[in-house]
């Protein structure tokens, strides 16, 4: 359905129609106005065309119809043209007067429906991501209270029902954090909310006591070191970075890995390296990493569920909103699971210091 | 015309009785004499409060064959994350199917965080015995094991399940009069002297090889065992 907005680039005169053939909305082509040839005489003539195909409407000129998964159940159709071989208006005309040949213009409709599933296809994927992830935190989270409150019935150890409360926090915290993503993807101009001063060890400290719940199931280790009382400043969107960051180490770690983050503070600028073991990125892939959809080969392969679009996020709010910069790292392939490589994988960010703090 | 004299037992015979003798176990007690693997690459949420209920669990990350759970008559398949490198396409849905292609008798119940209308939960919903979604409550869950407990414990249910293949493996009719005869005669009599009727019925008739092999598979399986452990004695 997020296509059909995009129907109004298109550069020929165009029509949406229904499954009845009544028009849906139409307008005038994003490069060439619509000519002499009238809407009605165009859909006259429909009735003649099937699911696809060409027609003439009744001033001579060709009409194209066409659909793709993203638009159906509707159908668009060009209209208003002089196409070799199909349309009989002659002479100049107000509009469109460029004669062209039919596979010129099938081969203009076919690039633009590809563009329009690669579109659809990274909002269903991200929207998929998103069930997946939210649905794991729900269960954690669901099931951690339904014990607390079993336990709380028989067991009444403080320190075994302190753990378990600590566990529906956290769980709750790793979703604020999905949400906090989701949002600035539906959102942007979250960036431009108004700036603060933002701790970035203790914002880092949080989120990995947040993603332990997830990741001592997995028997994954999270440590964290360094030292920094540094601040930047900046929206409070940070903890998206922290979480990006952590979601994509955890997720893709095998169990019984260590996760390591390291932060400190060095001439004005404090640097955040976060390593974990994750499916090896392949040559040619890491200048593609921060590439919007792009996702690698054995990250595919490894059966997880992901959208492209977190490293993506990350990289926009490293750099356009904080100031900073991001490097990744990979060394040698040391353990292969299956039929796919792994290698430990660093992200480290470096973001410049308030001049605040 | 087939005329048989005595007439021959039928499974609605095996129904008829049923509430007089034998019953079947209570479902908390079938609960602890049930297996139930578990396939989920990532740790399994419910896992300790269905424990808590009886359950029998036992978690898997992944398997390479299907015959790693030949001991499972119950299992349940994460879609995502597991199977991959059986068919990196369809995931859990793949070992889904390959699991009711090679123990039909199991009960494969399908769960996943993901959408219930991607490719992947369609195409294992088809093939399972059971759906649920991964954040389901544990009462869901509960209800959802119980039934497929029940179902897999009882000697009617899984004698109308073998049948159903049978008669879509093509059996002749005379055959699986004569099946279904020996198996409801001698029920009552355990597992070894309903095994041996089944097997001497099987030697004797022409069964096809598919057919022959529906009823030796099934007299070997787990899910025969579980039949007579389930039932309590007159």
């Amino acid at each position: 359905m997020i296509a059909i907005p995009i129907i109004k680039a298109i550069a020929f005169p165009w029509l949406l129609i229904d499954e009845g053939n009544r028009v849906v909305d139409n307008g005038d082509g994003s490069l060439f106005r619509q000519p002499e040839a009238r809407v009605d005489g165009v859909l006259a003539k429909l009735g003649e065309i099937s699911d696809s195909g060409w027609g003439r409407c009744a001033a001579g000129f060709a009409i194209y119809k066409f659909t793709t998964e993203s638009i159906s159940p509707f159908h668009v159709v060009l209209y208003g043209m002089k196409i070799n071989g199909v349309s009989t208006a002659q002479g100049r005309s107000e509009g469109l007067s460029v004669r062209m040949d039919q596979e010129h213009l099938k081969q203009y409709v076919a690039e633009y429906c590809q563009g329009v599933e690669a579109l659809d296809d990274s909002y269903r994927s991200l929207i998929r991501e998103n069930i997946h992830e939210i649905r794991g935190i729900n269960s954690g989270l669901y099931n951690t209270a339904y014990q607390l409150d079993g336990d709380l019935q028989v067991d009444h150890s403080s320190q075994n029902l302190s753990n378990l409360s600590k566990s529906v926090v956290r769980w709750s915290e790793l979703l604020s954090g999905r949400i906090d993503f989701m949002e600035f993807i539906a959102n942007p101009n979250a960036a431009s909310a108004p700036k603060v001063e933002i701790s970035v060890y203790k914002k880092f400290d949080k989120v990995q006591r947040c993603f332990r719940v997830t990741a001592n199931r997995n028997s994954i280790s999270l440590s964290m070191r360094g030292a920094s009382n540094a601040t930047v400043y900046g929206p409070p969107i940070f903890d998206i970075i922290p979480f990006l960051l952590l979601d994509n180490a955890v997720k893709y770690s095998p169990p019984n890995k260590p996760i390591e983050i390291i932060c400190n503070e060095s001439n004005n600028y404090i640097f955040c390296r976060v390593t974990s073991t994750g499916p090896k990125i392949e040559d040619g892939e890491l200048e593609q990493i921060f590439v919007t959809a792009v996702r690698g080969k054995n990250a595919i392969r490894s059966g997880k569920a992901g959208s492209g679009l977190g490293l993506p996020v990350l990289n926009r709010i490293v750099k356009n909103v904080f100031g900073g910069s991001i490097e990744v790292s990979q060394k040698n392939t040391y353990l292969q699971i299956g039929s796919i490589p792994y290698s430990e994988i660093s992200f480290e960010i470096k973001l410049p210091i308030s001049r605040h703090s | 015309m087939i005329i048989c004299y005595p007439k021959p037992k039928s499974i609605q015979d095996l129904e008829r009785d049923r509430g007089i003798a034998p019953g079947m176990r209570q479902p908390a007690e079938l609960r602890r004499s049930v297996k139930i693997a578990v396939i989920d690459d990532q740790p399994f949420a419910p896992e300790h409060n269905l424990k808590n209920n009886h359950f029998q669990i036992e978690t898997f990350r992944d398997i390479q064959n299907v015959e790693q759970l030949a001991d499972f008559p119950i299992v349940l398949c994460d879609l995502q994350g597991v199977g991959v490198q059986l068919a990196a396409d369809l995931q859990g849905a793949y070992l889904i199917e390959e699991i009711k292609n090679n123990y039909p008798e199991k009960a494969v119940i399908a769960f996943t965080g993901g959408s219930a209308s991607s490719n992947i939960s369609r195409r294992a919903a088809k093939a399972a015995d059971g759906y649920l979604k991964k954040d389901a409550s544990i009462e869901e869950w509960r209800d959802l094991l119980d039934k497929h407990i029940k179902n897999i414990s009882d000697p009617v249910f899984v004698w109308k399940q073998l049948r159903l293949r049978l008669v879509r493996e093509g059996i002749a009719p005379i055959d699986l009069l004569k099946l279904e005869d020996a198996y409801v005669g001698s029920v009552k009599k355990g597992a070894q002297v309903t095994r041996t009727s089944l097997e001497e019925i099987s030697k004797k008739s022409s069964l096809g090889p598919t057919v022959r092999k529906e009823v030796t598979g099934f007299i070997a399986s787990k899910a025969f065992d579980l039949v007579f452990q389930a039932l309590v004695g007159p």
